[in-house]
């Protein structure tokens, strides 16, 4: 019944893939006839004048050598420098036509060498994976616990961190491996942890940083905690209000209770913009931040500080507010200002410099930053949070975790008896599927061996639990039992759609229909599929894929100038930007909506600083400031993702836009047609912003050389319709502040097609929607598999796609519709 | 567990990674009675990279005099704030000069005193002397950049300075940078890799070693 489809469908392959099947392959032979022609005069194996070799160059092996050879000779071609004068020439368009068949064998010949052969390779976990499973397996609170921090960072293909063949294992990694088991396992099942709820009272003195304290002393005698600075500055003060007389933090993981008696003062500060850098239309938001205290420095950021709590403080008024905060053993709670100023160290200069007359009289030659840290503390106005006491309280409930503890101990309490039982439970749930007697025993021999070294029976039994994460079956995502098996089990297929749809271990749900050997059936496949989606822990899903695919984990490793971008800093939009995009995605998933919507929607999410980075700040409340809303644009000059500041700084160096590489941009990522790298030895462009030539004038000069324009013809024009959009994504219409350089959006593709900026070059996109899902689709796919897609994936992808288009591609059906392919099933 | 070939690969580096830890953990237990020495300088303050460079160079010299390591990396990345120096401005944005003169300038003032301090941690170690060698002698010193033009973000004609390590010094080899033959950098890595002891014969896209140099 099936064949007339099938039919059709290898109809429609044959019109689009090279015939790379076929004994022979025209490409190949035109190539391999151009260098006999135009090359092997001078390369040829017998005279040395040529140093490239190229009479027994045999064009169909793939291998390094022949790879090296051909990017050389296009190299050569496009810089017109071979054949050299006094040779025979090639007219131009065989030069160009020649250029551009080398390219594709070149491309074809990465591919094959690259290829898996459409399988997953044995694949590690990741670092984010290890770090959720460990969390899910142990009921461990990862807020402040990172058990990977050493580990070696995963690297990445095609900006994916979780394709089989890249992720290497070594030495180094397995040796933290240990490590994280062992203090896992410990935080987990501590030898003690005290339950007894405590309290402890802050006031009277507080002393901060060596920074401030003499000011502070002078000032007040130490009697507040002020916060002055955003906790992103570069050299902070006050930016962390820490707490010196609790020098070992709380004495055990749990919640507490955090009482603090604060106001803000000088939101009506009479500085100017000038002198204080900070936004004082908003009130004052307090926030509470982790701080590990064996690391001593509690005044400077730390690796993990994530934002516990916040809420908005009183102007003048003094009052309490209330926290609950989870604290693990020896973290203190620090007070931060979260929209507070940046640069108060530069700010008491200024203050100087602008508003001297704001002091007292004697004081006004004041010179050094000591001597006028201290003037501007005491008799200035510099806009501030000032704690008077702090209380805390707990822990408050102990308890929280204790069903994953009973699953650990096999009851209340630790009972020996059942150790083989208890060993086997933790096992199968850790390797993520039934284990064998052979993989049980070494862990028992694991508890024996450490019991007769004298350790009590529980201490023996961690160390055996120790060893099973890391053990390879832990440490690994399990092949089929079968070697020559090309289906998954169910155990299998669990297994990945949990890591695919939550980034951790397969839920208790799950599991069970694994072991019901039920998860062969595509409909409880697919409601297993649409559950995990519209649950909460699906975030991770579109996190880590948002990542991926738009190269989001980039964000930041190229920073923004700190003068030109001082929002990017004081409003922390490095991770409000990335959050933006994910409620975006995440808003398409809950609404069932067409994935088409990432470039025609009019719409987003943004909490007030992204509000103010577009210019619709009126949408956003200012007493809802730190959530995020749903605003409408008034065009389409802002939507969709394009407009996205995550992927307009993504896109950007940091200091400067390029329509060449948010042109190649747009091209991987949303056209899904990679463009080769350029000649080694072409000229690069050397930016000028003095203002003589524009970017545009540059590029057109780069393209009159015939050889760059078959290129660059395709992309420039997509990355000039965003040149619209500042390096952090602001809109400007000038290149420079003097208003001279005016920017022109506009551009025309080969196919003819024009256009000016966002909304038309969304349009554009749009009528080549297929180019777009097929991007979207092959990328859940290699984010699913944890592969590179092949060309042979093709087929598969083509499948979805067409059965998608009259439903106009809703984004789940488009998620399960993966899981559900055959491909999703096999190794 | 049913693995084909490729999955035997990754099997194996595993396998070899377990090796590989249970060689360190031998190298270690040859330490376990011998004392700690007590150390030559005091904890160095984590400051800012300016203040801190010279004493991670000094750290490292000593980290080499001690053979506590033989291998030791230093980068001079983005925390290099040249406020620091009192040179206004950011070190990543200045690096995009975009021809304007004064960024050109801070940028050279910024990174005179990378070298200064580059040059003042080989002194150092030619100064330490050891059974009539110097450390310099033995150890191979690599300062470099991995791009040549920042502005423009090219990777070809890197800046890079190699001092040390018993190569022969002092003497100008040239390479025809139009020659298809001239040697990539890649060669001088396989021949500083062969010179620290490990038989290699390829690093990346290199063809051999970099001629008349070891």
């Amino acid at each position: 019944m099936l064949r007339p489809i099938h039919f059709a469908f290898g109809f429609m392959l044959l019109m689009w893939l090279p015939p790379v099947v076929s004994g022979q392959n025209p490409a190949l032979e035109k190539a391999q006839e151009f260098l006999r022609q135009y090359c092997v005069d001078c390369h040829s194996a017998s005279d040395s004048s040529g140093d490239r070799e190229f009479e027994t160059l045999d064009l169909s092996k793939d291998h390094w050598d022949n790879q090296l050879k051909l990017q050389e000779a296009i190299d050569q071609l496009t810089l017109g420098a071979m054949p050299p004068e006094d040779g025979e020439q090639p007219d131009n368009d065989l030069r160009l036509c020649a250029i551009q068949n080398f390219t594709s064998l070149l491309s074809a010949m990465r591919e094959r060498t690259t290829s898996t052969g459409g399988k997953t390779v044995l694949r590690r976990l990741t670092r984010r994976e290890y770090r959720n499973t460990v969390r899910d397996l142990l009921g461990i609170d990862t807020t402040m616990f990172d058990p990977t921090i050493e580990f070696p960072a995963d690297s990445l293909s095609e900006h994916f961190d979780n394709i089989g063949d890249t992720l290497v294992t070594s030495g180094y990694l397995l040796e933290k491996y240990l490590d994280a088991a062992d203090v896992c396992i410990e935080k987990a099942l501590p030898a003690k942890n005290p339950t007894e709820l405590q309290q402890w009272s802050f006031k009277e003195k507080f002393p901060q940083q060596s920074e401030l304290d003499g000011a502070h002393k002078f000032a007040f005698d130490q009697k507040f905690m002020v916060l002055y600075d955003h906790p992103l500055n570069d050299k902070p003060e006050g930016a962390y209000g820490p707490l010196p007389k609790f020098p070992t933090g709380v004495p055990a993981d749990g919640v507490y209770e955090v009482r603090v008696l604060a106001q803000a003062l000088y939101r009506d500060t009479p500085y100017q913009s000038d002198t204080v850098f900070i936004d004082l239309d908003e009130p004052f938001r307090m926030g509470i931040r982790p701080g590990n205290t064996s690391l001593k420095d509690m005044v400077h950021s730390q690796p993990i500080q994530p934002l516990l709590s916040e809420t908005p403080i009183k102007d003048n008024e003094l009052a309490w507010y209330e926290f609950r905060i989870p604290l693990d053993k020896g973290f203190a709670p620090r007070f931060t200002f979260e929209n507070g100023m940046h640069d108060v160290r530069g700010s008491y200069g200024r203050v100087f410099r602008n508003h001297k007359d704001t002091l007292p009289e004697h004081l006004r030659d004041g010179k050094g930053i000591v001597e006028m840290r201290k003037s501007v503390i005491k008799f200035g106005y510099l806009p501030q949070i000032r704690i008077h006491e702090i209380e805390l309280r707990g822990p408050i409930n102990a308890n929280a975790k204790a069903p994953t503890k009973t699953f650990l101990l096999g009851g209340a309490s630790f009972d020996e008896n059942r150790l083989p039982q208890l060993l086997e439970q933790f096992a199968s749930k850790a390797y993520r599927r039934e284990v064998t007697q052979d993989e049980l025993v070494p862990l028992l021999r694991v508890y024996e061996n450490r019991e007769k070294d004298g350790l009590s029976p529980f201490e023996a039994y961690k160390d055996a639990l120790k060893a099973a994460l890391c053990s390879p079956a832990f440490l690994y995502l399990s092949p089929p039992e079968d070697s020559r098996s090309e289906k998954l089990t169910d155990h299998g297929v669990a297994q990945r759609l949990s890591y695919f749809l939550t980034s951790t271990m397969p839920d208790d749900s799950l599991r069970k229909l694994a072991y019901e050997r039920k998860l062969s059936d595509v409909k409880v496949l697919r409601s297993e599929a649409m559950r995990l989606l519209h649950s909460k822990e699906s975030d991770a899903f579109v996190a880590d894929f948002l990542d991926s695919w738009l190269n989001l984990r980039a964000l930041g490793s190229m920073p923004p100038d700190e003068k030109e971008s001082r929002i990017y800093y004081s409003a922390g939009l490095e991770s409000e930007m990335k959050q933006e995009t994910r409620l975006f995605m995440r808003d398409l998933i809950a609404r069932n909506a067409s994935a088409l919507e990432f470039l025609r929607a009019d719409y987003t999410f943004v909490n007030r600083d992204l509000a103010k980075l577009y210019g619709v700040a009126d949408q956003v409340p200012v007493a809802e400031a730190e959530k995020f809303h749903r605003v409408r644009f008034a065009d389409r000059e802002r939507g969709g993702l394009l407009g996205h500041a995550s992927i307009l700084t993504v896109s950007a160096n940091g200091i400067e836009t390029s329509p060449v590489i948010r042109g190649i941009w747009l091209m991987e990522t949303v056209l899904g047609t990679p463009v080769p790298p350029p000649p080694d030895t072409v000229p690069a462009l050397d930016p000028d912003i003095r203002g003589a030539v524009s970017i545009r004038e540059q590029l057109a000069k780069h393209r009159e050389s015939e050889a760059c324009n078959q290129c660059h013809r395709k992309f420039d024009p997509l990355g000039f319709a965003l040149e619209g959009f500042d390096p952090i994504g602001r809109k400007r219409e000038y290149y420079d502040i003097k208003r001279k350089n005016k920017i022109d959006t506009s551009g025309v593709l080969p196919g003819g097609d024009r256009f000016s900026g966002l909304a038309e070059l969304n349009d554009v996109l749009l009528k080549r929607e297929e180019f777009f899902i097929r991007t979207v689709t092959s990328r859940l796919y290699s984010h699913a598999l944890g592969r590179r897609i092949e060309p042979a994936d093709r087929s598969a992808i083509d499948k979805i796609i067409s059965q998608l288009k009259d439903s106009r591609y809703p984004l789940p059906e488009l998620i399960v519709a993966i899981v559900t392919s055959d491909l999703f099933q096999k190794r | 567990m049913g693995l084909n070939q490729q999955d035997r690969h990754k099997f194996d580096e595993y396998l070899t990674s377990i090796r590989d830890v249970e060689k360190r953990i031998g190298l270690r237990r040859n330490w376990l009675d011998v004392p700690k020495p007590a150390a030559p300088i005091a904890t160095p303050k984590n400051r800012n990279m300016v203040e801190d460079l010279p004493l991670l160079y000094d750290l490292i010299a000593i980290a080499l005099q001690t053979d506590s390591t033989r291998i030791a990396t230093l980068e001079i990345g983005g925390d290099f704030n040249p406020r620091d120096l009192d040179v206004d401005g950011d070190y990543h944005a200045l690096s995009h000069h975009g021809q304007l003169q004064d960024r050109i300038e801070k940028l050279i003032k910024l990174e005179t005193y990378q070298i200064e301090q580059f040059v003042r941690f080989v002194e150092k170690l030619s100064s330490i002397e050891e059974q009539g060698y110097s450390l310099l002698d033995k150890t191979m010193v690599l300062f470099g950049s991995g791009m040549g033009n920042a502005n423009s973000h090219t990777n070809t004609n890197l800046p890079v300075v190699l001092a040390g390590g018993g190569f022969q010094h002092g003497r100008l080899l040239a390479f025809d940078r139009n020659s298809k033959n001239k040697p990539p950098l890649t060669n001088l890595f396989v021949s500083m890799l062969q010179q620290f002891g490990m038989g290699t014969d390829k690093f990346a896209t290199s063809t051999g070693t970099l001629r008349g140099f070891a």
